[in-house]
């Protein structure tokens, strides 16, 4: 069990690059009316080109980016937007060379949706963490509030 | 997106940092805050287990303590009704080297610091202590009947798993080996805890951090226990890396 969360880590960092494109996004630019007509909801993203998008006159809308390499295999987001809010990313197309990195994948891809769901919110308080150590928990703390105010 | 106008300040006190945060900005908790840091180092100096001369160190010792020692008393009335509730998963008398109540102490603390700011007249205010969150009942920031609460990543300290919404009045609390491993205890069973990370959230914070400390060590056996309670839920992420919740866990 040693081994684990250390591929876990490898493989976060791996799908982040793919999905972090909303969390690097500051909350202000997340917040900012859409334009729908003009802006592809996933056209700043590093994950780049965007292959599908509809636009019904709603204001709901949803694209998938490209299916993009991450190094244990190959998968490509689903983003929904309502207006100016992201309500939904899910991964599709999800390919991995095998199952055991399939199976760390399915794991790890549940948090991070919820970070990419969550990040668009700069209403965020505090935080909470098994922490003592004052110090790391300060910065992290601080970091992570900075992130989502900036 | 507007970021509600709250003021915060940082206590370093119990071995970590103690946040207070409050609504509006303009309210000036001066006294009240004083009061908090005066009762938080009180409690450290009786609960610290780092203290040899701590009254805790000494009951740890076998000394008799308790009856020179009332609140001592009380908190482990407190941690035997908690053991109970948790089904034997807080069990602060499975500690290697003598009793240890350090599993809910923290959140009871905020919870203490937390009642002092509200008696000072805060109309909404929270007291985070090292990741135990006490809110105050009423109102949340800017009136909202919730606070948001980001809740650390395990592997990731920038990131957060995901927001929580706690209800004015509530507490949140958060355990695990992710950063500090070899402070929890398994009461049953053998091989490593099977709660690498857990949060619970509820309707107060001594009992969130002694359920947060069980769901830590009790994992999936606990996660079930907690189903059950009326008003309580769960995030639980095994060493595996897989994600356990109860069915109404509140993602914001």
């Amino acid at each position: 069990m040693r081994r684990s969360p250390f591929v876990i880590v490898a493989t976060a960092a791996g799908l982040a690059g793919v999905l972090a494109f909303p969390t690097k996004k500051p909350p202000t630019t997340l917040s900012a009316p859409a334009s729908p007509s003009s802006t592809s909801p996933t056209s700043s993203g590093s994950a780049g080109s965007t292959t599908t998008t509809t636009s019904p006159p709603g204001g709901l809308r949803s694209a998938t980016g490209k299916a993009v390499q991450y190094g244990y295999g190959r998968l490509a987001v689903q983003l929904s937007v309502h207006g100016s809010r992201i309500t939904g990313a899910k991964v599709v197309g999800l390919a991995t060379a095998d199952s055991y990195s399939q199976q760390i994948a399915v794991q790890v891809i549940p948090m991070l949706r919820r970070e990419v769901l969550s990040a668009q919110s700069a209403h965020v308080q505090t935080i909470t963490g098994a922490t003592y150590t004052s110090l790391a928990y300060l910065q992290s703390t601080q970091a992570a509030l900075t992130k989502l105010h900036a | 997106m507007r970021v509600a106008a709250l003021r915060s300040t940082t206590l370093e006190v119990m071995g970590t940092v103690f946040t207070f945060t409050w609504w509006p900005e303009a309210v000036d908790l001066g006294d009240a805050l004083g009061a908090a840091a005066t009762r938080l180092r009180e409690i450290d100096a009786a609960f610290s287990t780092w203290k040899p001369d701590s009254p805790l160190s000494r009951l740890r010792r076998g000394e008799p303590v308790v009856g020179d020692h009332p609140e001592i008393a009380a908190v482990l009335g407190l941690c035997r009704e908690l053991r109970g509730r948790s089904g034997g998963w807080f069990d602060p008398w499975a500690a290697p080297g003598g009793v240890d109540p350090t599993g809910m102490v923290k959140g009871w603390a905020t919870g203490e610091a937390c009642a002092l700011l509200g008696a000072a007249g805060a109309p909404a205010a929270l007291v985070n202590g090292g990741g135990d969150v006490a809110t105050l009942p009423g109102s949340g920031p800017e009136g909202a009947p919730c606070w948001q609460v980001g809740i650390r990543h395990p592997w990731r300290p920038e990131a957060l798993a995901g927001v929580v919404e706690v209800p004015a009045g509530g507490a949140v609390a958060s355990s695990g080996t992710y950063e500090r491993p070899g402070h929890l205890w398994r009461p049953r069973g053998d091989g490593p805890l099977p709660g690498l990370a857990a949060t619970v959230c509820g309707p107060e914070p001594t009992a969130a951090d002694a359920f947060a400390t069980a769901l830590a060590a009790g994992g999936e056996d606990f996660l079930r226990i907690l189903e059950t309670m009326e008003g309580w839920e769960g995030w639980l992420v095994t060493p595996d890396g897989t994600e356990h919740e109860t069915a109404g866990f509140p993602w914001a």
